[in-house]
């Protein structure tokens, strides 16, 4: 063999695990010898010949365990690939199917991308219904778990159709040890008792998958047994004990499965849910059947047949709290997703005209403040809700409920600091009734709300992240959708352009498929928003027509939001006048419908656009009644536009920055340093640009109108600004120098010109006007 | 990004590994608590310290500002 002199001989072996003894003699000398440097694989778990381990056990070669990738590691890894970001749940579902197993991956995106369930929709890449495994994955798992006899094979059974499954219902426990012993199942004690599952999820899934339906019903029946047996005690087997009722057969109760329904309902599992309310309809369970049965459609999505289904009820009601449940059910559905206020108001006003009880009374007082909220504005909501808190008479659960209700809309009236004093009361983070996730995440998101509202945008972005990792990890679409607005929304409130646009199309796309609060036209609005802020005007556009088409007509709240939206759009395609009318009517909107909070964003935005003259006046009257700093840095920056006064705009832009509105900090240096440019102080001007130039490193994506100004003034040059941050953090000219391999010279001529470009005279200034 | 929360990032065995060896284990002992040979034991733990450096001095937005 010929090769070139002093070049290494690099020796590869996949697999080394299956060479023959000799030829594992040979590869150890060559490698063992210096002859070659060795790279070989080897299957964990298989035996490998003595002359392959030595290498690594005698000879000091390094041992590389290869380990599953991170959640993290996943998504970036996915994101390459795919060349593109992908929708949260989407990441998620890949991520907790593969458990980081490159190979896995690889394979569930190839079957997803050949079977086109894996599709890339406004800009995201989303997996459309159940992540399913192809034959090749199949193939590939099954070869895993390896020959099986067949109590191997009967344990494996039971333990996917039960899993997490209590090793005493195995009836075999050598069996159950060696299957542990080889990685296939894996063991973990939950109180008293130790509980078996898969290792890896999608072994439970070929194994599932390879049953025949008979089989797999009498196993299940089976279960359904040994767990009666035991009482069904926990609070997980009654929703375990119900469907394998539903698929093995064998007595079951109404009560049982209507019980379940509402537990699969809560477990963000409609599907189930419906299923398990239809057989307990069929077993006779009556109204509570029929109600669960509903919400599980509704669940799904078809809020029409759901909500008629819950008219047919009405009469059937036989007492208060019955009314009470259908009536503020079927009016949010009528109000939201619906569209029809009018009958919401309606079926409300009926219900409390039969109904006497107070927690009743309190649970529809609710549902009317969400009706009055939409036809009318918050301050009519806050009137009809508000005394429900109070009321020592209500349950708990009602009252807390009330709260977050209050909550959301003193922030939206302009009283953020008495929202979320009125959230620390009663929304004291995750100690809530019950613990049940609905109330958790309406008290997070009002919270969030407020937050923003209240200027804390970090604590307010914060929360929204929480939220929305909840929503993604427990597969709750139907929070999913607010939850990834709301983290949009504050995202792009902190001048995180690229991230909050996709936030929002995220939210557009879950919005889409599951909607029941009629939230799909504010997110559209949103898109556009950020979509023109990234400069990208054709998707703000299309986003605007987007949202007129699924707005129900009439809806001011909807009306303002899309006009906001219309104005960035108009902006993008370089309309200001056009921008500028359609910022002026959403914030009068929201102003006459006593929605302060966004009025404050909707004129302030106006200002943004070039109406500092329209909107000053607006936002100086706000800032005297809308609670928090951060309107009083709006009505600052509308008054020194207006006044053309440069120096106040950089004490505007501090204010900004302080409050994590980098991109408003921006813009207002920006302006300061046209300001300072016209009025022939230039080094005032290059300060103000290059100060605003590091608050957009933070601003990734972001370009908008008052930026535009920022194209005058030179930016420095990455070398330029390698060297300036360099002696702005102390280091001597002759210590850059020796750093960056460059002349004591070189290193003087480049910081003379940078002063020069930022109108600076000395490096003690280096640190302020980089924002270091 | 802090240490801590760094950590949380890397993959499960890594994570392990480290605060494993934050807490006084020698390399038989992680080995045996992880399920690996011990021979892995040097690099599992190169590769985690390389991937939590890389975390740390990560600040990267990811979806709106942080993951």
């Amino acid at each position: 063999m010929e090769r070139p002199q002093r070049e290494p001989l690099v020796l590869c072996v996949d697999d080394a695990h299956l060479l023959d003894p000799a030829s594992a003699m040979l590869v150890h000398q060559v490698i063992a010898d210096g002859s070659a440097v060795g790279f070989l694989t080897v299957r964990s778990g298989e035996p490998a010949p003595d002359a392959v381990t030595a290498l690594w056990k005698d000879d000091g070669c390094a041992f590389l365990e290869l380990q599953p990738l991170s959640r993290e590691e996943t998504s970036s890894l996915l994101e390459s690939e795919l060349r593109g970001p992908l929708e949260g749940r989407t990441e998620h579902a890949l991520w907790q199917a593969s458990r980081g197993v490159p190979l896995v991956l690889g394979e569930l995106v190839l079957d997803g991308l050949d079977r086109g369930v894996l599709v890339e929709e406004l800009g995201l890449w989303c997996w459309h219904g159940e992540l399913a495994i192809g034959r090749r994955l199949r193939e590939l798992v099954a070869a895993r778990i390896g020959d099986l006899d067949h109590l191997a094979c009967e344990a494996l059974e039971l333990v996917a159709l039960g899993e997490p499954l209590s090793s005493s219902w195995l009836s075999d426990p050598e069996t159950v040890d060696s299957l542990v012993r080889r990685g296939v199942l894996e063991a973990e004690r939950n109180g008293r008792r130790l509980e078996l599952r898969f290792a890896h999820p999608l072994q439970g899934e070929v194994v599932r998958s390879e049953m025949p339906a008979t089989r797999a019903a009498r196993l299940q029946r089976e279960l359904a047994d040994a767990l009666d047996a035991t009482g069904a005690r926990r609070s997980g087997d009654v929703l375990r004990l119900a469907t394998w009722r539903l698929e093995g057969g064998g007595e079951v109760s109404s009560e049982l499965l209507v019980l379940a329904a509402r537990r699969a309902q809560l477990s963000f599992a409609p599907e189930l849910a419906e299923r398990l309310a239809r057989a307990a309809v069929e077993l006779g369970g009556g109204l509570d059947a029929s109600y669960v049965l509903a919400r599980a459609r509704a669940g799904q999505g078809d809020f029409e047949e759901a909500e008629s289904m819950l008219g047919t009820l009405e009469g059937k009601a036989g007492s208060d709290a019955e009314r009470a449940m259908i009536a503020e059910t079927r009016a949010r559905w009528l109000a939201g997703p619906l569209g029809r206020g009018s009958d919401a108001a309606t079926t409300i006003a009926r219900a409390r005209a039969a109904v006497e009880d107070r927690s009743s009374q309190a649970k529809l007082a609710l549902a009317e403040g969400w009706i009055r909220f939409r036809l009318g504005g918050p301050s009519q909501a806050l009137a009809a809700v508000a005394p429900t808190v109070e009321d020592a008479a209500v349950e708990t659960s009602v009252r807390t409920s009330a709260a977050a209700f209050c909550v959301l809309m003193l922030a939206q009236t302009g009283r953020p600091l008495e929202a979320l004093a009125l959230a620390n009361r009663w929304l004291p983070g995750s100690d809530l009734p019950n613990g049940n996730p609905s109330a958790l995440t309406e008290a997070a998101f009002a919270r969030g709300v407020a937050l923003m509202m209240a200027g804390q945008l970090e604590l307010a972005e914060a929360t929204a992240f929480e939220l929305y990792e909840t929503a993604v990890e427990s597969d709750d679409d139907e929070l999913l959708g607010r939850a990834a607005w709301l983290y949009g929304v504050t995202s792009l409130n902190g001048g995180r352009v690229d991230g909050s646009l996709r936030l929002l199309r995220e939210s557009v796309t879950v919005l889409r498929e599951l909607d029941p609060r009629g939230m799909l036209p504010w997110a559209l609005a949103m898109v556009a928003q950020a979509a023109a802020q990234a400069g990208n005007a054709d998707e703000a556009s299309s986003a605007v027509k987007a949202a007129q088409a699924v707005a129900p007509s009439g809806s001011w709240i909807h009306t303002a939001s899309i006009e906001m939206g219309r104005a960035w759009a108009s902006a993008a395609e370089g309309a200001l006048s056009q921008a500028q009318r359609s910022a002026l009517v959403a914030g009068e909107i929201c102003l006459e419908r006593g929605q302060l909070a966004a009025a404050v964003i909707d004129f302030h935005d106006l200002c943004r656009l070039g109406g500092s003259e329209l909107a000053a006046p607006r936002l100086a009257k706000l800032a005297r009644e809308v609670e928090g700093d951060w309107v009083q840095a709006c009505a600052d920056h509308a008054a020194a536009l207006v006044a053309r006064d440069a120096v106040s705009l950089e004490d505007v832009a501090r204010a900004f920055e302080e409050v994590g509105t980098f991109l408003f900090a921006a813009e207002a240096l920006s302006e300061a340093a046209m300001t300072f440019r016209n009025k022939g102080r230039m080094s005032s001007a290059r300060s103000c640009a290059a100060r605003a130039q590091a608050l957009l490193t933070r601003c990734a994506g972001a370009s908008t109108p008052a930026l535009k100004g920022m194209e005058e003034f030179d930016e420095l040059t990455p070398r330029e600004r390698e060297i300036a941050t360099l002696a702005a953090r102390g280091l001597s000219n002759k210590a850059i120098a020796a750093r960056l391999v460059i002349s004591v010279r070189t290193v003087e001529n480049q910081l003379q010109r940078t002063y020069r470009k930022l109108g600076i005279t000395s490096r003690d200034e280096l640190l302020t006007v980089l924002g270091l | 990004m802090n240490r801590e929360r760094a950590i949380d990032q890397l993959p499960e065995t890594h994570a392990a590994a480290i605060r494993l060896r934050g807490r006084g284990f020698d390399d038989p002992a992680i080995a045996a608590r992880l399920s690996v040979p011990p021979e892995a034991v040097p690099e599992l733990l190169r590769i985690a310290d390389e991937k939590l450096a890389a975390l740390v001095a990560d600040n990267s937005d990811a979806k709106g500002t942080k993951r």
